[in-house]
């Protein structure tokens, strides 16, 4: 079915067109295409364009002339699967468009600086060298606190003997929630005074320039914001469990950098109290105006319902009614919530009604957060991923943030397969609860470009559905014969394959000079990990905020990889009785079957990845770094 | 960089604290100090005189909502009056114009605590 004009068929044109521009680049030898910082990109530019008009293309022919209408329940969720992932290559390519390339500005001399290193359950032998590492931070106006979530005798022990301060949560934190580590630091926030806010989680080890590095960039006094990569020193050979993200925090974080979208990363950042605590003061607004709305709603429905008015007078009745249009009329025209809860607060109690409503009710009028132990929280408390929910919030009043790519920090990764596993569960758990409750797509306030940005990240998140069909689908046709598309010809693999090239190189060239592909591979093997945050989230089960163990955890950690394990036999099996089909003269399509034992390899081969770190163990002569080790290697140099 | 606190006792639980100079991150932690040991010692009613007040950020302001929750807790209230139009206008920025009320001087915040 050849899209033809004046009779000559397009596609051989097409294909040779794109090959030629493939070839062009090669010769060229990607990445060196063009020098000069601006012009860098356009080797990108021109490989993304490449790959949207080719993704277009296909997808364009996949469901206007090659579904398998006989099979639409196999073939439908593949072309779905095949849509997710051209939006994928869309949203990389708008990311990845304009890439920030920051150089660090002059320190801005008198900045005073509070450094904050977060602990809750880590060892005071672990956290004293983050506390040795901050005190050797070159910057004369800086303060150290250990914010201890713990509050262990042992944390004040260690903040005497390094001369810092301690801050732990006080008696007025006493029953009520406490947010876990976003609660920890705005604790601290209302207890402090620096100008700026260095956040270091309790493992992660500061550069002795860290603030010198990177201060200047609030030169911009619109910069709330400056986030470093986060780089971990206990990495194993062959980094078997994925820890590093030389692609999130290289071309991505540039990428999103060039929007002014680059998140916060939760440590490894300095922040501008001053953008917090405007931050903390707004949401305080915004929540007390929620809460008296929905207040007077609930107010009004009580007083409607029948089973109520026998409690109370005629009088009283009307009494509180008419103070309740006024309140609303004056709530309207946007009036001081004190004054007005104050009113009928007054009247509810002289009516007699106060006594008589459900608590729910008389606490909405409340404008000191009683229920909270602290009325401002400027980090925050929405998700368990506090720091995307802050960014989204910060970018949302206007200010701007920077990625800093150089490493500047140095922490631990986790040393085991379930601890890495939870911690990724964690994330992608934050990150959906973020779509619920701060939807980038509808809060006021985003550019266009943040909204496209935050909304990528997002949606990254749901494709363990699409990698579970990918991995389904030659499974189906290999056992069964069954095809997904109405026949496996020429014309499918001129569609296809220019497009799967197009999409590879744009992203190995995105990604020039970073070692992604475990990342890849994890990126597929740890579908089941996305699939059950999605779903998790989206039924009403709330994530908790767990902290990372720092230290290996003992025991094989087989139950974690058994969906994995499975699709990895299943696949086998589906390989090789296709092969017996084939050797006994079965009647099998044999490009069919070339193509789809071709994506069984390659799932198989992802899909390894996390059953070999289940199996991991560190080479015997592999002697892991402590942070002493790091610290006196800085020294040395 | 300080600002000045003065306080006048208007009776066993309410004061008038008049401040000035400029009130930002940099003394915000020592102002709020001050004025929770002044509602630990019962006074739990309080009127703020800001007419000496230049410049005011975020951290001075949540001086302000902190002192708000600890009267309340106390069973008391906080006032705010005689704020010059400079230092007004984070009121304005941050949106707390709509919850806490700003009287325009100290004579009118006490008539309108004594009503």
């Amino acid at each position: 079915m050849a899209i033809t004009s004046v009779g000559i068929s397009i596609e051989p044109v097409i294909l040779s067109v794109g090959t030629v521009v493939l070839l062009s680049l090669l010769i060229l030898q990607v990445p060196g295409i063009v020098t000069g910082s601006r012009k860098k990109n356009i080797g990108f530019r021109l490989l993304s364009l490449g790959a949207v008009f080719y993704a277009c293309y296909y997808i364009y022919w996949r469901y206007g002339f090659s579904l398998n209408r006989d099979a639409l329940w196999f073939a439908l969720p593949l072309v779905l699967a095949e849509t997710y992932s051209i939006l994928d290559t869309i949203f990389f390519a708008l990311m990845m468009w304009k890439p920030a390339e920051r150089r660090s500005p002059p320190p801005l001399s008198q900045a005073t600086v509070d450094i904050f290193i977060t602990t809750y359950n880590e060892p005071a032998e672990l956290v004293k060298w983050t506390v040795e590492a901050a005190n050797k931070i070159l910057w004369p106006n800086k303060k150290v606190y250990i914010l201890d979530d713990g509050n262990r005798k042992e944390f004040f022990d260690l903040a005497r003997e390094y001369g810092c301060e301690i801050i732990t949560r006080g008696e007025e934190w006493k029953g009520k929630p406490r947010h876990a580590k976003a609660g920890n630091v705005n604790n601290a926030l209302l207890q402090t005074s620096g100008e700026f806010i260095l956040i270091l989680d309790a493992d992660h080890l500061p550069e002795p320039y860290f603030i010198q590095r990177i201060i200047g960039y609030f030169r911009d006094e619109r910069v709330a914001f400056v986030q470093t990569p986060q780089h971990f020193y206990n990495i194993p050979p062959g980094d078997p469990f994925g820890s590093d993200a030389p692609l999130f925090y290289g071309p991505i974080l540039k990428g999103k950098d060039g929007w002014n979208s680059a998140f916060f990363c939760g440590t490894n950042a300095i922040l501008r109290r001053e953008a917090l605590l405007e931050l903390g003061i707004v949401e305080y607004v915004e929540t007390s105006v929620k809460q008296g709305k929905r207040g007077l709603q609930v107010l009004n429905k009580w007083l409607r319902k029948k089973s109520n008015w026998s409690r109370i007078s005629l009088q009283a009745y009307k009494i509180l009614k008419s103070e309740l249009k006024a309140v609303k009329r004056e709530l309207k025209k946007g009036g001081p919530l004190e004054e007005l809860y104050g009113r009928l607060l007054k009247v509810l109690k002289e009516t007699g009604y106060f006594n008589l409503l459900p608590k729910e009710i008389v606490s909405a009028f409340d404008i000191t957060r009683s229920k909270e132990a602290i009325p401002l929280l400027p980090i925050s408390t929405l998700s368990v991923t506090e720091d995307m929910a802050t960014s989204i919030k910060l970018h949302s009043r206007g200010w701007k943030s920077v990625y800093h790519p150089d490493i500047l920090a140095q922490g631990l990764a986790p040393e085991d397969l379930k601890t890495a596993l939870s911690q990724r569960l964690r994330w992608a758990q934050g990150t959906i609860q973020v779509l619920l409750k701060s939807n980038p797509l509808t809060v006021k306030g985003l550019t266009l470009a943040q909204r496209i940005q935050y909304f990528t990240t997002i949606y990254s998140y749901f494709s363990g559905f699409a990698t579970l069909i990918f991995i389904l689908s030659p499974i189906i046709f290999l056992f069964t014969g069954l095809a997904p598309v109405t026949s496996y010809s020429g014309e499918f693999l001129w569609r296809l394959i220019p497009f799967l090239l197009f999409n590879r190189i744009m992203f190995r060239y995105a990604a020039r000079g970073t070692k992604v592909t475990r990342g890849e591979h994890y990126s597929v093997a740890l579908f089941p990990v996305w699939i059950k945050a999605v779903v998790s989230v989206l039924s009403g089960r709330n994530p908790k905020f767990v902290v990372t163990a720092k230290e290996r955890q003992s025991g094989r950690h087989y139950s974690a990889i058994r969906v994995q394990a499975f699709f990895i036999l299943l696949s086998l099996a589906s390989v090789l009785f296709c092969l017996y089909r084939i050797v006994t003269g079965g009647d099998v399509n044999h490009l069919g079957a070339g193509i789809n034992i071709f994506w069984a390899g390659y799932n198989i081969l992802h899909l390894f990845t996390i059953v070999r770190a289940a199996f991991y163990n560190p080479p015997a002569d592999w002697e892991k770094p402590s942070p002493e080790t790091i610290i006196r290697c800085r020294e040395n140099r | 960089m300080t600002i000045k606190l003065d306080y006048k006792q208007l009776n066993p639980h309410r004061i008038l604290i008049a401040l000035e100079g400029r009130l930002t991150a940099l003394n915000s932690q020592a102002l709020k100090t001050d004025i929770h040991t002044l509602v630990e010692q019962g006074n739990r009613e309080i009127i703020f005189d800001l007419s000496g007040v230049s410049f005011i950020d975020s951290s001075g302001l949540a001086v302000f909502i902190s002192t708000l929750k600890m009267t309340r807790e106390s069973g008391g209230w906080m006032k705010l009056s005689a704020l010059p139009e400079m230092p007004a206008s984070i009121f304005k920025l941050t949106l707390l114009d709509k919850v806490i009320d700003l009287y325009p001087d100290v004579d009118s915040a006490i008539k309108a605590v004594e009503e």
